[in-house]
């Protein structure tokens, strides 16, 4: 019985140090700017489906339901991601690198936002327009991390 | 060959090729395309072989004995043993079928834009009529027909144009791409081997065979499924992973739901394509669902003795019947509470390599029982690919829930 009661704690222990790992915030530098690098990474992902699909939209090679599901999705999704990261307390040195990607990511979230609202209201040649303009969004967000790979080696 | 013997080899491999994806695939394979190019396509290799290799086993054995993959594990490996396998097979696949079910409704999702979480209670109560009405063949096959409709990735890699010497190139060079790590490559590594060798395909492969009564005669048309159904499966499967890596790879994009897994389809064949796509995607996911559920039934009722059978009227096999309708209603309220699902198939397909060599090893011991198995034993070929396959299997096994904690699920 004891031997029983021994390996239920164990368990427990391990699953909640297991989840406590993959969810705990980051407290030095280093994660910090592997944190960042992910957060950069799947912003520059949410806003190039975004672009993928406004040319699809443009060729006329996707349908409108699955667009409007697509670009709802890439919204929320970049929203998510903004939130998680302004939510990490940035350690010391790192508070210019928060603000940077802040600020990057309020501006692919407020492009893929506009997006949104434009396939509700069937505004769909408005797509490729947004794409365009956020070229030089995704060139900052390709250089932040090319930036912060180069950094961790 | 009479019509009829053609006619089955057919049906039976076009069902094994339809039901060879499900969600787990059409996650995990749009997943490492666009992460890894094809330099894990040679996984898909190996999973391949080694599905088909325990596929035909167990049916071999069950065309002996008369008996289902787990109910031989009961009786082989003792019911401790079988207890333990019976809990983690269980949980995992109740996790699938919450999944699956998600599958087919982010598929409808996809087709009217109607959020999927409205689809969820629509494809639950689709799946119970479907169960209690159609024979269980007449229901393998029509899943499996459709879900040849997959084969529209595979079209669509050439329509996409490829660098062939590029994707050649990737798939002969199994590393990490420049900026992932060694853990995440294997971390994804596993997530194929849990997504393509799924201890459920085995369990309702064995317990259909069971429900069809095969017999020694019907020894050729199994194993000409299982040879030529897996592979083809196994096709589509690279297939997806192509198409990701030719669209997706490039631009940096990483897949997160099931609408990317199908936007290269209609980028390269246009809205005709993507409406077959997402007819694949519901079948292979709906199919999926059924295989699942009625698993979940089969381990059960395997387990504790009960009657079971989709060939049974339901009132003949009335817990296996409750144990099937249960999980489809916990499924479905699981879906709703708004958990991930493709969170929840990437650890559950994690969860399914661990459980792996729980599942192979009795399959093999009695595969090469001459006592019970006779002259229909385990040959060469069969014990050295399949001791190989369990192997790789027990390393997966132990590597799988490290990888998973410390990758974060492939996050970095």
């Amino acid at each position: 019985m004891a031997r029983r009661v021994v390996a239920v704690l164990a368990l427990t222990l391990l699953v909640a140090g297991a989840v406590w790992y993959g969810q705990r915030p980051p407290r030095s530098l280093e994660a910090y700017r592997v944190r960042a690098e992910e957060t950069a990474g799947a912003l520059l992902s949410q806003a190039r489906t975004a672009d993928l699909l406004a040319g699809a939209v443009a060729t006329g090679r996707v349908t409108h339901g699955a667009a409007v599901v697509t670009v709802e999705e890439v919204a929320v999704d970049a929203q998510q991601t903004s939130a998680t990261f302004t939510g990490w307390d940035p350690p010391a040195q790192a508070e210019g690198l928060q603000q940077q990607l802040s600020r990057l990511a309020e501006q692919v979230g407020a492009s893929l936002a506009a997006d949104r609202v434009a396939v509700h209201r069937g505004n769909w040649s408005s797509l490729a327009a947004s794409a365009a303009q956020r070229q030089p969004v995704e060139s900052q967000l390709t250089e932040l991390i090319a930036q912060l790979q180069k950094g961790a080696q | 060959m009479k019509p009829s013997k053609l006619f089955a080899f057919t049906l039976g491999t076009l069902s094994a090729i339809g039901g060879f994806i499900d969600i787990g695939d059409l996650v995990a394979d749009a997943q490492v395309g666009a992460r890894f190019g094809l330099r894990l396509a040679w996984v898909t290799v190996l999973s391949v072989v080694g599905i088909a290799c325990y596929a035909e086993m167990s049916a071999r054995i069950t065309i002996q004995t008369r008996r289902p993959a787990f109910d031989l594990i009961r009786s082989r490996m003792g019911p401790r043993f079988a207890l333990v396998a019976l809990a983690g097979a269980f949980a995992v696949t109740g996790l699938l079928v919450m999944a699956e079910l998600s599958g087919v409704a982010f598929a409808l999702q996809l087709a009217t834009s109607v959020h999927y979480l409205l689809w969820v209670p629509v494809a639950a109560v689709l799946v119970l009529l479907v169960i209690w009405l159609l024979p269980f063949e007449t229901m393998e096959k029509i899943y499996g027909l459709l879900g040849l409709t997959m084969l529209v990735f595979v079209v669509a890699v050439w329509h996409l144009a490829p660098d062939w010497s590029r994707m050649w190139s990737s798939a002969t060079t199994p590393r990490p791409v420049e900026g992932e790590s060694w853990p995440v490559y294997l971390f994804f590594l596993v997530t194929l081997i849990g997504a393509q060798m799924t201890p459920y395909e085995m369990f309702f492969f064995s317990s259909g065979a069971v429900e069809s009564r095969w017999r020694r005669k019907d020894l050729t048309v199994m194993r000409v499924n299982v040879l030529v159904g897996f592979p083809l499966g196994g096709l589509l499967a690279i297939a997806i992973q192509a198409v990701a890596f030719l669209v997706f790879f490039d631009a940096g994009v990483q897949v997160e739901h099931v609408s990317q897994t199908v936007l290269p389809v209609a980028l390269a064949l246009g809205k005709v394509g993507l409406v077959i796509a997402l007819v694949g995607v519901f079948a292979a996911t709906f199919g999926a669902t059924l295989e699942t559920l009625f698993s979940t039934g089969y381990q059960l009722a395997q387990y504790f003795g009960w009657s079971y059978g989709e060939v049974q009227p339901p009132a003949r096999a009335s817990r296996f019947t409750t144990a099937i309708a249960g999980m489809l209603l916990l499924s479905t309220a699981l879906a709703l509470t708004t958990l991930n699902p493709i969170t929840v198939t990437i650890i559950a397909v994690v969860f399914s390599a661990m459980l792996l060599p729980l599942t192979f090893l009795p399959v093999l011991l009695v595969g090469n029982d001459r006592q019970v198995m006779g002259d229909l034993a385990n040959g060469r070929l069969s014990n050295t690919v399949g001791t190989a396959t369990l192997l790789l299997s027990v390393v997966v096994s132990v590597a799988a829930l490290p990888l998973l904690v410390l990758t974060r699920a492939g996050s970095s």
